[in-house]
């Protein structure tokens, strides 16, 4: 008998965590904290939750970075933002707190799941252009 | 929402004076197969000889590759990268 893939696993942990927010959820209701209408309505949305993967929230949204040089060079990357959420949650483990200098990812990523687009970084130089967008 | 996966990574290659661009297709899959090998070949072999210190940002990383090619296979059709440099255009597409 082998042993679990990873990719099991992380199915493993995702579905826990739905398990456990349903019942949180019923345990709500049983105080009276949430009426059943409410309940309901959380109970669907996650459903829908889990459902997807917890790494294909956002969706559907790229992060566009531009690069324009000069010499008619161009360099297009596009990268979905599941993706990027998805390797931003690795590199936050893997970066020292103080080299963060205060910046909150998490809430960078919830605003972009919110639905904030455009341009977010502009450095125009001599030599190059760079541009980052959420579109 | 069921999307299906991508299953190759296209890349594609066109200097100015070509006609039509080389195309080199990359079986998604078959890197799926080499991870989940690489995975068990680490599982079974390499797991005791990594220092334990080392052991939990081995499996972190390995964890975390797993993340992102699943949400890159999960992503759907997308140009991935487009450079245009000394006349030759290059692009990364997943399909």
């Amino acid at each position: 008998m082998g042993a679990p893939s990873l990719d099991s696993e992380i199915d493993l942990k995702e579905g826990l965590v739905v398990e456990n927010e349903r019942l949180q959820i019923l345990k709500l209701v049983q105080e009276g904290k949430v009426t059943p209408d409410e309940a309901t309505k959380l109970l669907q949305a996650l459903e829908g939750k889990g459902g997807e993967s917890a790494v294909a929230t956002g969706s559907g949204k790229l992060l566009r970075i531009r690069v324009t040089e000069g010499r008619g060079t161009k360099v297009n990357v596009n990268l979905p933002m599941s993706l990027v959420e998805a390797a931003v949650a690795i590199g936050v483990k893997f970066v020292p707190e103080e080299e963060l200098r205060g910046i909150d990812i998490n809430a960078l990523l919830e605003a972009i799941r919110q639905g904030v687009t455009g341009k977010i970084v502009e450095v125009d130089s001599e030599e190059a252009k760079v541009e980052i967008y959420v579109e | 929402m069921f999307r299906l996966p991508n299953f190759f990574l296209v890349v594609l290659v066109r200097p100015s004076a070509w006609r039509f661009p080389l195309i080199i297709p990359v079986p998604l899959f078959l890197v799926d197969e080499l991870l989940e090998i690489g995975e068990t070949l680490y599982r079974l072999l390499g797991k005791r000889r990594v220092p334990l210190k080392w052991r939990e940002s081995t499996n972190k990383a390995m964890q975390g590759m797993r993340r992102i090619w699943r949400s890159t296979r999960r992503a759907g059709s997308f140009t991935l990268v487009d450079i245009e440099a000394g006349g030759v255009r290059v692009w990364v597409r997943l399909v």
